[in-house]
């Protein structure tokens, strides 16, 4: 630390840093207990457990199915496939919908409509 | 050297004894990836201080036990009984001040106050630029004074 940096200190710390932190080092027959025990910590190998060859051979002909299966699997209705990933706006759906079916549909829900909301709603 | 710097940065020997024999141990396995481009007391201060760092992050997230204490009173208690400490009230007070300093502040507190380490190495060790490590130590010399004049009061 340079003089400069030392005077700029707290006087409160800069009295503190002349004295000792007030920390003990320990003893050299800890050092060697610990570098002793950091050797053989160190030195133990890493266990890697191994499959025994069948088993390894079974797995590997079970993926290479899986992959199989996957690949000739006949191709699925993309069509499909895309109407279902994008869902169609209400506009689009209002669209499919024939007169007939909303009639039906009037039929059978007519006691549950709410007569009340529909003389409030303004008509268009 | 490692030890003290351990001691001063888990204010716990019992950590300490675990986090250097983990250094340790990280040494010894890599010591074919130390290229020799920095000092070995580099090296190793960065693989200790790392492991600190770590072991104060676990000890956090396992320290359920330390919510009803606050960091100064777990710092004061653990080393009035530790057998590594022998320091009077006053070293006590700043060993209290500096648990409250976040882990990373504390660490380079600890290089620049106690170790005089010159900010490139502590830049070396912790990655970090030499312009946020004096940063760093500014605020942290500023927590600890407030915390000490506190005590002094």
């Amino acid at each position: 630390m340079s003089n400069k940096e030392m005077r700029e200190l707290p006087e409160i710390l800069r009295s503190l840093k002349g004295r000792s932190d007030g920390l003990k080092s320990p003893e050299p027959a800890y050092f060697e207990a610990l570098a002793k025990a950091s050797l053989e910590e160190g030195q133990r190998s890493t266990v890697v457990r191994k499959l025994p060859f069948r088993q390894l051979l079974a797995v590997a002909a079970a993926i290479l199915l899986l992959i199989g299966v996957w690949v000739f699997s006949p191709a699925g209705d993309t069509s499909a496939d895309a109407m279902a990933a994008e869902p169609l706006n209400s506009e689009e759906l209002l669209d499919q919908l024939t007169a007939e079916d909303i009639d039906a549909y009037i039929d059978d829900q007519l006691y549950d409509f709410e007569s009340e909301l529909y003389a409030e709603a303004p008509l268009n | 050297m490692l030890h003290r710097h351990l001691l001063r940065m888990l204010q716990s020997s019992a950590d300490v004894d675990d986090v250097l024999q983990n250094t340790f141990v990280k040494a010894f396995r890599n010591l074919d990836k130390f290229r020799g481009d920095s000092k070995l007391s580099t090296w190793l201060y960065r693989i200790a201080t790392n492991e600190a760092l770590s072991w104060l992050r676990s000890r956090q997230r396992r320290g359920q036990r330390f919510l009803s204490e606050g960091h100064q009173e777990m710092a004061q208690r653990q080393l009035s009984a530790d057998p590594y400490f022998d320091g009077d009230a006053a070293q006590l007070e700043l060993q209290r001040a500096m648990a409250t300093l976040p882990d990373k502040q504390r660490a380079v507190f600890v290089f620049r106050y106690f170790d005089d380490l010159p900010y490139r190495e502590i830049s070396e060790i912790t990655g970090t630029s030499e312009g946020a490590l004096k940063a760093s130590y500014h605020l942290a010399v500023k927590k600890v004074e407030e915390k000490l004049k506190a005590y002094v009061q």
